[in-house]
């Protein structure tokens, strides 16, 4: 598994999609940041700033996750993996490690915004780390959603666009709820929302189900990429 | 290339012939075909059974934590002075009913914190239940508390009722908010504890309840204000 | 030690209702060079993706070094360098780091970098070492693949096609390479090419249409199918009496005459029983009556041949005797 995840972060880095990646991050989130704070002055509530940002993951995360396994089926590297004595967990936890190292690092290098929080004001500092840890967290969820959608085809770009599609979903489930007046069905589509979630982060509460729940969306995409190699080799 | 002797002592470990008892999991029946689906089904039910679980402890247990400075998620000190007389009283048991279903109030912040303020007197004290009515769907649920026939009762209202006796409150009641903007400043202490006089006749004779929603010391503020520390806020 | 490096026993794989290997039995053992022969859609990379544990079977067993694949995957994976038809290169990487990357794959133990360049050299890659994949020629790439396999020194290679899309002259430098390695490894390959099996392996498997309709060694194969043995020889002398005096040698079953290609000489074939060698006889009985032995020759059916009757021997009775008459007779020509 070490050697797969070596190799992965050594192609995030000689190929441009790491720089990529990092790049439109980090610029995205400085110029947003700015915007939800600096320049609302009195009124800035940081909220505003990481619930934006989550958006920014639906297009972001694809561009990291997109050629995960897509690329190894087109190129058949994959024989090489399925020959050698590496578990399939091994294989698909070593590709997902890979890429979220490159999220987290990404999401901890932009941390470098909030210096100007405590210069101008007076931030908490618990809420901040409480929004971070969210982030961390659902960022695993979605590039477990990327690795997932990445095993099931040649093409990158499917690959892609089926990562940007699941992860609308999941941030977007509650959005109907206006529409809904049935109960029952409101609280499961808010529950599936990782958006709704959220709100509960910016509300200021530290919800510890939200965090399982999306420790619970890594755990079954991560599952489900290995049940997917499973089924192929046994068919 | 000779590396007999590191080949050698690799194998060392397997006796020719020893058969090792396949391990459970490998058992072909598990890899493919009805029986994974059926097992990858059921995995993924499970972790949803489980975040189900959890969420529904959770929510009714309130766990979480209070990540905001100005801890407004949870009890005062004087609230829980304040009611403890009650705690073992028979003829009290008070009602908080809230007009709309609990999705809806824990989208906006105040709402929400109304709300959370409820459900927690509803864990602490036995003799507060809080209940939700639909008085979109199921207008006449509201005509109880409707003292003309002019009022209307609003879906952020809170009604709180003891035996007979009830109080409606508009949301503005609980906090102190700017006439011109409408915006909310802070909640008031002294407003969020209304003091509730309820008549209780038991036995003939009267008892005037006092009820303190809630009662803030001094520095227990919400306030967006923390970034400018010359608006005085509204205690 | 293990003398059965692979032991393979009615090993079925099914698609459905359709049978890619059906019922295949076999066992190489070590040292052992075996080349699987088949035409396109045999089963010979379905068998060999299996072996490598990328496939999986519907029944039957697979023990590769005594062990099952199933129960000891990992051990058995190690035990296997695998080149697969396509070469599983990352075309983003170099040389270098993707030999490493293999290295760490294959969870070895020896010194890293006298390791990997020995492979190299063995290879002829060292030149290419920094470069990237992507920007090699087909050769290299090819050879950067058998490299692959090589890594971690394990026992038993197996490779699917390792010659093709090769030039000649690499070619033959790859043939070279494996007859060398052959000498410390197991290998299993898989070709179309006929010549190549007679050029570089000991022993022939033939599977068409997932059975196997042979397995024998090289030098065997021909006598295998033909039951008798032939041999072609120019004898000088009046056709009718040389063919009297030859169907008069005791173990001759047939003699013919084929040809005259020489002034003086006829070109005959002289077929013999199974397992009889008349040549000795031959000589004596020519001798004896004075008619001059120029030449000699055995006629087997060529791997050609053989290839190919087996193959078609699902075929129409017909159409197959016609192929085979019609082979006999190119290669009476050219005798």
């Amino acid at each position: 598994m070490l050697a797969i995840y070596k190799r992965e972060m050594l192609s995030y880095f000689t190929s441009p999609i790491g720089y990529v990646f990092m790049g439109v991050f980090l610029a995205v989130s400085g110029f947003i940041f700015s915007l939800a704070t600096l320049q609302q002055g009195v009124d800035s509530d940081v909220g505003t700033y990481f619930t934006i940002m989550l958006f920014v993951f639906v297009v972001v995360i694809p561009l990291l996750t997109m050629k995960s396994f897509s690329e190894e089926r087109r190129s058949r590297t994959e024989q090489l993996l399925l020959t050698s004595p590496v578990s399939l967990f091994g294989m698909v936890f070593g590709k997902f490690l890979a890429a979220y190292t490159m999220f987290a690092i990404t999401y901890i290098a932009s941390c470098f915004n909030y210096i100007a929080l405590y210069k101008f004001g007076n931030p908490n500092t618990g809420q901040l780390v409480g929004y971070s840890i969210a982030i961390l967290l659902i960022g695993a969820a979605f590039v477990s959603v990327g690795i997932f959608i990445s095993s099931l085809t040649e093409n990158q770009i499917i690959a892609a666009i089926g990562t940007i599609a699941v992860i609308l979903i999941f941030l977007l489930a509650s959005f109907l709820n206006q529409y809904i007046d049935v109960y029952a069905i409101r609280a499961v589509l808010s529950w599936i929302s990782v958006y709704s979630r959220f709100g509960n982060f910016t509300h200021g509460v530290f919800d510890f189900n939200a965090v399982l729940y999306y420790f619970s969306i890594s755990g079954v995409f991560l599952f489900l990429t290995v049940r997917i190699y499973e089924k192929r080799r046994w068919e | 290339m000779n590396y007999e002797a590191e080949n050698a002592a690799s194998s060392a470990a397997y006796i020719p012939g020893a058969k090792k008892k396949r391990s459970f999991w490998k058992n072909p029946k598990f890899k493919f075909g009805a029986t994974a689906t059926a097992l990858t089904i059921s995995f993924v039910a499970l972790v949803i059974i489980i975040n189900v679980i959890f969420s529904a402890l959770a929510t009714s247990y309130l766990w979480y934590i209070d990540m905001t400075k100005e801890k407004m998620y949870t009890i005062s000190e004087s609230t829980l002075m304040l009611l403890d007389p009650y705690r073992n009283n028979e003829n009290v048991n008070i009602r908080i009913i809230f007009c709309q279903d609990p999705d809806k109030l824990e989208q906006s912040l105040e709402t929400k914190l109304v709300h959370n303020m409820a459900l927690q007197y509803e864990q602490e004290f036995d003799f507060v239940k809080v209940e939700y009515i639909d008085i979109v769907k199921h207008p006449s649920l509201a005509d109880p508390y409707r003292t003309t026939s002019e009022t209307n009762v609003k879906t952020t209202d809170v009604i709180i009722e003891n035996g007979s006796d009830f109080r409606k409150f508009a949301l503005e009641a609980f906090y102190t908010f700017s006439s011109n903007t409408g915006e909310v400043f802070a909640l008031t202490p002294s407003i969020k504890s209304p003091r509730q006089s309820c008549s209780l006749s038991a036995t003939g004779q009267s008892r005037t309840l006092q009820l303190a929603m809630a009662s803030r010391s001094k520095d227990r503020k919400f306030t967006r204000c923390s970034k400018t520390p010359d608006l005085t806020c509204a205690r | 030690m293990q003398t059965q490096m692979i032991h393979i026993d009615h090993l079925v794989k099914r698609y459905g209702s359709k049978y890619a290997v059906n019922d295949i039995s076999f066992t190489v053992g070590e040292g052992e060079i075996v080349g699987f022969l088949g035409p396109n859609g045999a089963g010979k990379s379905t068998t060999m993706n299996i072996i490598t544990g990328y496939l999986s079977y519907t029944s039957g067993t697979v023990e590769v070094g005594g062990l099952d694949i199933i129960d000891y995957a990992y051990e058995v994976k190690k035990m296997i360098g695998y080149l697969p038809e396509q070469p599983p290169l990352y075309n983003d990487m170099t040389v270098e780091d993707y030999l490493n990357f293999v290295y760490d794959l294959k969870k070895c133990t020896f010194n890293r970098k006298k390791h990997l360049m020995e492979i190299c050299e063995v290879v002829r890659i060292a030149d290419v070492y920094k470069r990237v994949i992507g920007h090699l020629s087909k050769g290299y790439r090819q050879r950067v693949g058998i490299a692959q396999a090589l890594v971690g020194n394990p026992k038993i290679l197996i490779l699917d096609e390792p010659t093709i899309g090769l030039d000649p002259r690499q070619i033959v430098e790859v043939r070279n390479l494996i007859r060398t390695l052959g000498l410390d490894h197991t290998i299993i390959l898989s070709t179309h090419i006929l010549s190549e099996v007679q050029a570089v392996c000991d022993r022939v498997i033939i599977i068409s249409r997932g059975k196997i309709v042979a397995d024998k060694r090289t030098e065997d194969i021909a006598t295998a199918v033909e039951g008798n043995r032939r041999i072609s020889a120019k004898i000088c002398g009046p056709q009718k009496e040389v063919l009297q005096t030859l169907r008069a040698i005791t173990g001759v079953v047939s003699a013919e005459a084929v040809g005259q290609h020489d002034a003086d000489s006829i070109t005959y074939i002289i077929e013999s029983q199974q397992g009889v060698d008349i040549r000795k006889p031959l000589f004596s009985a020519l001798a004896k009556s004075n008619y001059p032995l120029i030449g000699l020759e055995p006629v087997g059916m060529g791997l050609e041949d053989v290839f190919l009757s087996l193959v078609d021997a699902k075929e129409p009775a017909t159409k197959s005797r016609r192929k085979t008459v019609s082979r006999r007779s190119s290669t009476e020509v050219k005798e």
